[in-house]
């Protein structure tokens, strides 16, 4: 009886929104139809349609379908997109329309650089709050370390996402931790994002097609994580004409392939990228002395994006689209007969069919799996050991966009995942003595989650976005539960059959979105949401590793629940070409979890991990400020976070709040791009033409290419730390006793990048592209970690104890080649 | 398994050799009160009677001078320390190493279990008074099964503490086996450990052949990184396991001819094999990691736990000791 209860509440809930469509019973007819782009048949995300006459409208869905429902008449049907020629066309609605638009992408700026997406007053004038779209060919022209272009470092750059640290690729958003992140890649749920510790995303850029950030006001039809939605789309595929581009890097090389299998109706897309690290590596350390250490040991990494789609009719479509991806390191000793082996990845699949039953009602029906493992194999003479873990999602979703009246955009839909967590599990013999790592307990559960959402003007003035999300896991059996004693002494042992039910939680989620518009230019937007997250990670490092372990909500480990507030306002200057807005949030994240004081990673081995578990809560607020330049040949952002974030354990730092190590009092960052336009472009062709007669062939080659010079720079208040602030003796060794948890900041980062892409001749059927890249251009020496020094003989009273600190990337430039055809 | 930290730290260290770069910077660190730090052990092997051995010092703010007389006065002197067995209780006296070195020349008390305590051969100590706690009236002395209460009064302020001596088990037997370059090898031995969890185990090997100046190449028993060890995955098993040879805490020079890790063929290694109680190993395995790991990105610093109470640091172990001997070649 308690489960009926959030059900009828939807069913009431829906019911209130449908009202409006019986009560206004007048003449109505719905234009509808596909954005897509002109030259590739790729399905335009978002791309704003609206109706001239009535300055009302909408976006496009994830696949592209818009729909809009108005009084019979006369009106002007207006399409725009990011970097695409505006389309407006006349239309007569006497009947139900369906108008399929291409745009064609705009010549006389090329579509590097215009940030300009929408309604040039979408910023204002939607209800979405800390919500921000990027396309990939904005990244594509940033600075990047080692030329590796990497969404989730552009991502960073925002204000109110932290980077993980120098080079890494992990995010943290308004405070929240690293698991908090539901990050998305054609719906699949990535598990880890990174490729060498952290250095590098798994997105690979030339697969990639849109970036979706959502880091407040989460829409109720997102779940299962408290701080933030990266929603990452593949490229469909071209589906008018064949296409190779490819890659030569500093550390990797990428190919991809695209084409019609039937010209309009179906298209694939292949891309790979692989590492070169292994096979230079044994060529340094072959004759070198320096690099001997390093002999026997090899890394690489590589992806594989894939994705198919089929129009079987104008109402149904469907895609099929995959990612594999590894990280390989491996290390032979051959003298000593030990090795190494340390796999790890992610694999996803999604399978995702769209049908129409209306011009109104756009279904989504998604099946999904997505797997991440890893593993550390170590072979030393007749001793194995292999230590493993992972976890695997078995996913299907339905979900329902119904636009019943022009104020109205509906959303609903179920979502249910199977989830099977196989947290750190071992093996390990000694010639032929098995030793006793236990069975691998796998953690089984089941999570679902039902949802409806309508963004709802209310008056022209004030829009409403409401939804609410009911959500439940269960984690089932089978499954055996060490029971310790408060001194983590074991117990006793639970063994639960196949199916049983351990433990389940459910619980609402409302979330809010209110917008009042001043005019034109400005309105206030608040938002309250609230979450619940069900799946944790457990880290043991300061930073996100691959030996990270995945576990689900159990009869000890509670779901977390975040609870935002957030109050922001927004105003756009100058025919909207900047966009301005100011954003405040305060956030509650209760269940939050740590390993207890002194874990090592074997612990987990042959016992529950979220036994060595201690919980607490989190709390954060902050200020926003972002200034965007949406058009012209100077493009950019600076965005400034200043923020403040804390924990609370009761078994960690005496149960005082402690700042989390991405804390970061202030956060800045710069980002500009400039395109050299045809003035600029004549005037250093003459002025190279004037200094020598012989310039006159590169004043040309100069001016025949496309230029386009960005940079950025960030700022950031250093890193929490904890400190020893006392030493002592035992056994002749030198022991810590640290200060307060997080109670020291490192050096304040900073740090400035610059990047010249030379884009080759657009009418040559094969155009190639240069890129330079400096990272890091005035080599700050930014700290990466802090370590003690003892050196000398403390027997003979000559121990020196230094203070080291450790920067990873010196000014580092890199020239990277694209090409395509 | 300890390892895999060490083990992810080498697989960065190999990744980003080539851009890493290090400088020395200062840093201030708040002044904090001083905490009493104690070393205690008492023994059983069955042989000789081992009294107990306590050693008392304050610790220090992180970047405080290290010379010797700031070492010395680390020793916190007259403190009242007592230990209690069988609800009867005995007060141990100070000793410092002048003290010592005459009971030691008297035979009361044997070289090689002082310098094992201190980490440090007598002579490298010559001209520096180190200070422990015991008793020499062989009035008490470790027995196995029995538990033993630590009492120490010092500066007004009282610290308590218990441990056990475990029963002894002996390994079934050790033998040397070449690894490398067909001289350098591990020290392996065979065990059994008693069905039912909780066991809890703590290896140590010192050399007793001769190195070129006549000497014992160990004046002490020396534990390697990791020398403790519980039953959780070997419960119940009889198995083969090795240690490698460990560095003498505070010794950054390995001696001339030897190879760091590896013991040689022609080495006779004592090792000295014990049976410890649960916390004794959980103080040990996090004390041998923190000792090691010096502010490693990988490594979240981690308290080391204390069987000391009101706020003091360090351990107060039980150890029930066997002794068996690697003949060298």
């Amino acid at each position: 009886m308690r489960l009926l209860k959030p059900y009828s509440l939807l069913l009431l809930m829906l019911g209130i929104l449908l009202i409006p469509n019986v009560i206004l019973a007048q003449k109505k007819y719905t234009v509808s139809g596909y954005i897509n782009e002109e030259e590739t048949g790729e399905d335009l995300i978002s791309a704003t349609v609206y109706i001239k006459e009535l300055l009302k409208g909408t976006t496009t869905n994830p696949y592209g379908f818009y729909s809009i429902t108005v009084p019979e008449g006369n009106y002007n049907l207006v399409v725009s997109y990011l970097g695409f020629e505006t389309y407006v066309q006349e239309i007569e609605l006497k009947e139900n329309l369906r108008v399929n638009v291409e745009l064609a992408s705009m010549v006389i700026t090329t579509e590097v650089v215009v940030i300009e997406a929408e309604r040039a007053d979408k910023n204002v004038n939607n209800s979405d709050m800390g919500t921000i779209e990027m396309q990939i060919e904005q990244i594509q022209v940033l600075p990047a370390l080692l030329g590796e272009v990497d969404i989730l470092k552009v991502i960073q750059m925002l204000p109110g996402v932290q980077s993980a640290g120098e080079g890494n690729s992990g995010f943290y958003v308004r405070g929240g931790g690293p698991d908090q992140n539901l990050i998305l890649l054609d719906e699949a749920v990535i598990y880890n994002v990174s490729h060498l510790f952290g250095f590098f995303s798994i997105f690979n850029a030339d697969a990639v097609k849109s970036i979706e950030l959502i880091k407040g006001g989460m829409p109720a039809n997102y779940g299962g994580r408290l701080a933030s939605v990266l929603n990452v789309t593949m490229k469909d595929g071209n589906n008018k004409k064949w296409q190779v581009e490819g890659g030569l890097g500093a550390i990797s090389s990428k190919l991809t392939i695209q084409g019609p299998i039937k010209k309009n109706v179906s298209s694939f897309i292949v891309s790979g990228r692989r590492t070169y690290y292994d096979i230079f590596l044994p060529l340094l350390t072959k004759n070198n002395e320096k690099f001997k250490a390093f002999d026997g040991s090899g890394y690489y990494f590589y992806d594989l994006n894939t994705k198919i789609n089929y129009k079987i009719s104008d109402k149904d479509r469907i895609f099929l689209s995959g990612y594999f991806g590894r990280d390989v390191f491996t290390y032979k000793q051959s003298q000593s007969n030990f090795s190494v082996r340390v796999p790890w990845g992610n694999a996803t699949m999604s399978l995702r069919w769209n049908h129409l039953f209306s011009d109104k009602l756009f279904v989504n029906t998604s099946l999904i799996f997505s797997d991440y493992k890893f593993s550390l194999e170590i072979v030393q003479n007749e001793f194995e050991m292999i230590l493993f873990s992972g976890i695997r999602d078995y996913n299907a979703k339905l979900d329902f966009n119904y636009y019943p009246v022009i104020r109205h955009n509906i959303k609903f839909g179920a979502n249910y995942i199977y989830h099977v967590f196989t947290p750190s599990s071992a093996s390990a013999s000694q010639g032929d003595v098995e030793f006793d790592t236990g069975d691998i307990i796998r953690q089984y559960a089941h999570e679902g989650a039902l949802y409806v959402t309508d963004q709802f003007d209310w008056t022209d003035k004030f829009q409403i976005n409401a939804g609410l999300r009911y959500s439940m896991f269960s984690h089932t059996g089978p499954f055996k539960r060490f029971v310790k004693d408060t001194q983590g002494n074991g117990m006793d042992t639970i063994i639960y059959k196949k199916n049983e039910n351990i433990k389940t939680y459910h619980g609402l989620e409302p979330r809010v979105t209110l917008r009042y518009r001043f005019n034109t230019k400005s309105s206030v937007k608040a938002a309250y949401t609230l979450n619940n997250q069900y799946v944790h990670m457990t880290t043991l490092a300061g930073m996100s590793l691959p030996t990270d372990v995945w576990i689900g909500s159990s009869d000890i480990v509670k779901p977390q629940i975040g609870t935002q507030y957030a109050l922001g306002y927004f105003r756009n200057f100058l025919d909207n070409k900047y966009e301005t807005s100011v954003e405040v949030y305060y956030k509650t994240m209760k269940n939050m979890i740590e390993y207890k004081d002194g874990h090592l990673p074997g612990d987990n081995v042959a016992d529950n991990p979220d036994n060595n578990l201690t919980f607490g809560d989190g709390e954060s607020y902050g200020v926003e400020l972002f200034i965007k330049k949406r058009m012209g040949d100077l493009t950019g952002w600076i965005g400034y976070t200043l923020a403040k974030t804390t924990r609370t354990f009761e078994e960690i730092n005496d149960g005082e709040p402690f700042p989390t190590r991405y804390d970061r009092r202030h956060d800045l960052a710069i980002v500009a791009a400039y395109e050299i336009d045809k003035k600029g472009k004549r005037e250093v062709s003459d002025t190279l033409k004037f200094f020598k007669r012989n310039m006159k062939k590169w004043g040309n080659w100069f001016r025949a290419r496309d230029w386009v010079i960005a940079g950025n720079f960030v700022y950031a208040t250093g890193d929490a730390i904890t400190l020893p602030v006392a030493r002592y003796m035992f056994e002749g060794k030198i022991l810590n006793e640290y200060g307060p948890r997080n109670s020291f900041r490192m050096k304040d980062y900073h740090r400035a990048d610059i990047s010249i892409t030379v884009k080759g001749r657009k009418r040559k059927r094969f155009q190639s592209d240069f890129s330079l890249s400096i990272y890091n251009i005035y080599s700050r020496a930014n700290p990466y970690f802090i370590y003690f020094k003892n050196e000398g003989e403390i027997e003979e009273g000559t121990l020196d104890i230094k203070a080291i600190q450790v920067s990873l990337f010196p000014i580092m430039p890199t020239i990277t080649w694209h090409f395509k055809f | 398994m300890n390892n895999q930290r060490t083990l992810l730290l080498i697989i960065f260290s190999v990744t980003f050799w080539l851009i890493a770069c290090e400088k020395e910077i200062t840093i201030d660190l708040p002044d904090v009160e001083d905490k009493l730090v104690v070393e205690g052990k008492i023994e059983y092997d069955g042989i000789t009677n081992t009294p107990p051995i306590v050693i008392l010092t304050k610790s220090t703010g992180f970047f405080e001078p290290t010379d010797l007389n700031s070492l010395q006065d680390l020793f916190v002197h007259d403190a009242v320390v007592t230990v209690a067995v069988d609800n009867i209780s005995h007060q141990l006296t100070e000793f410092c190493l002048s003290e010592m070195l005459a009971l030691i020349s008297s035979g009361v008390i044997d070289s090689s279990l002082v310098e094992d305590l201190l980490g440090a051969t007598l002579e490298n100590l010559i001209g520096f008074e180190y200070c422990l706690y015991t008793i020499i009236d062989n009035s008490l002395y470790g027995q196995p099964g029995k538990s033993y209460d630590l009492t120490i009064v010092s500066e007004g302020k009282t610290y308590t503490s218990t441990t056990s001596i475990p029963p002894l088990n002996p390994l079934i037997s050790v033998w040397y086996e070449t690894q490398k370059d067909d001289t350098l090898g591990f020290a392996w031995a065979r065990m059994y450990d008693p069905p039912g969890k909780g066991d809890a185990y703590r290896w140590y090997a010192r050399r007793i052949s001769h190195n070129g100046l006549g000497e014992e190449k160990d004046a002490f028993f020396v534990a390697p990184f990791g020398s403790s060890f519980e039953d959780k995955f070997i419960d119940g098993l009889e198995f083969d396991f090795a240690y490698d040879r460990g560095h003498r805490p505070g010794d950054h020079d390995d001696d001339p001819g030897e190879t760091p890790h590896f013991f040689k063929k022609s080495d006779t290694i004592v090792i000295k094999f014990c049976t410890i109680a649960l916390p004794v190993f959980e103080f040990l395995r996090i004390m041998e990691v923190e000792a090691n790991s010096n502010g490693s990105p990988f490594a979240s610093p981690s308290t080391i736990p204390t069987n000391i109470d009101n706020n003091g640091l360090g351990l107060w172990a039980g150890y029930g000791v066997t002794y068996d001997t690697i003949f060298g070649q």
